[in-house]
């Protein structure tokens, strides 16, 4: 079964919640169509959404680390809102960090965050 | 082999006697043993509980005479247990427990006595001889065994204890809106840190916290370990979209940093909270 990550459009930001745990190809399927999108809309920023997402693997991770730097190149900034606290320390004890990356507590911070960012 | 041993009758009828005097003997040790006493441990509204495990230990004892060894074993180890447990939270202490078992050894083995002295006729001195060794052997046994499991039980609170002392150790306390304080006091090591981690990260989270002051005022030493435990901490509030800025930064504790090599990177620092708040919020 093929299930894609739906992308929604808000303005010039793409707005995307993960709902359930990824598998990995949903997630490299994920990834093609987040630029795709990128592409086809000119967006300038992109919130993904974990909050509904209580684990997370090194090979996930790498996937989002990924989609974030490849959206840089396509001129978007990313923020990752709405890491749980299990997941948070999961990754740091993987020992990613995700150091260059935006972070906010949820959706409504996430878009303030881009926001800001976007007009500076 | 001595006369009384194998006879299997002389076993059971010493059994049914006692057993008989079990009432007797509960009542004589919860008179003594609950109240106001000077050998009182318990307190009266524990006679009922009491009375059930006294009867309990004088059933499993007795049938030290009826039973084999193995089993008589096991079914003393879980009395102990569940009493040993009981009177651990009741507060009894290892050298009144003791006491206590001194108390109903002591009728215990008077019962004993006083059926082998109106049979004189069936027993001889080594019968005597052989059937207080068998009830001191098994009172003896008991008395161990409701020691291990008295000092498990003790350790079973303190553990829960410290369990609780160290959870409650570092509440993350709302100053603004968006921003708390994280004041950690005393040493942290890595079990300590592992709970920091945990509740401080759920506790900005739930509180929504933009920027999080983590002040080490009160943290003795600040090594390469809990540096190590600091920035982990700050990477996974980082993570959630919390800013950690650290305050409480001694004089010995920018000494030692910088002599380890310790690098905070990309990490704010101040002196004090007071300076820290001032600046960053």
């Amino acid at each position: 079964m093929n299930m894609r990550i739906p992308i929604l459009k808000l303005k010039d930001i793409l707005i995307v919640s993960l709902q359930w745990e990824l598998d990995d190809q949903t997630a490299i399927q994920f990834q093609e169509d987040l630029l795709e999108k990128l592409h086809d809309t000119s967006a300038r920023g992109v919130v993904i959404d974990l909050t509904p997402i209580d684990f997370i693997d090194s090979f996930i991770a790498k996937v989002l680390g990924d989609v974030i730097s490849m959206s840089g190149l396509m001129g978007a900034r990313v923020v990752i809102t709405g890491i749980q606290p299990a997941v948070a320390i999961t990754l740091i004890e993987l020992g990613i960090r995700l150091e260059n990356v935006m972070t906010a507590l949820d959706l409504e911070n996430g878009m303030d965050k881009l926001q800001h960012e976007l007009e500076a | 082999m001595q006369k009384g041993c194998f006879n299997v009758g002389k076993r059971e009828d010493i059994y049914e006697y006692i057993i008989s005097k079990k009432e007797e003997m509960a009542d004589e040790w919860l008179e003594r043993s609950t109240g106001s006493g000077e050998e009182s441990v318990f307190r009266s509204d524990e006679k009922g509980k009491l009375h059930i495990q006294h009867d309990q230990l004088i059933e499993t004892v007795s049938r030290i005479f009826i039973e084999d060894n193995n089993d008589f074993k096991l079914h003393i180890d879980n009395w102990s247990e569940a009493v040993a447990s009981h009177w651990v939270k009741s507060g009894v202490t290892m050298h009144e427990t003791i006491a206590q078992f001194r108390l109903i050894r002591g009728d215990y083995w008077n019962s004993v006595k006083n059926y082998i002295l109106s049979e004189k006729q069936g027993f001889s001195i080594e019968d005597a001889f052989y059937w207080s060794n068998i009830v001191n052997d098994a009172f003896d046994f008991i008395m161990e065994n409701f020691a291990r499991h008295f000092e498990d039980a003790h350790k079973k609170i303190l553990t829960s204890q410290q369990q609780m002392i160290t959870e409650l150790s570092s509440p993350v306390i709302p100053v603004k809106r968006g921003i708390g304080i994280l004041p950690l006091v005393g040493d942290i090591d890595t079990y300590r840190a592992r709970i920091i981690l945990e509740t401080g990260l759920e506790q900005a989270a739930t509180q929504k916290l933009d920027m999080l002051f983590i002040d080490l005022s009160a943290v003795p030493i600040v090594d390469t370990m809990v540096a190590h435990q600091l920035f982990q901490l700050i990477d996974a509030l980082r993570l959630i979209g919390v800013e950690a800025i650290l305050s409480g930064i001694r004089p010995e504790i920018a000494q030692t940093a910088v002599q380890l090599g310790i690098e905070f990177r990309g990490i704010k620092t101040q002196a004090t909270l007071m300076n820290a708040l001032e600046r960053y919020s």
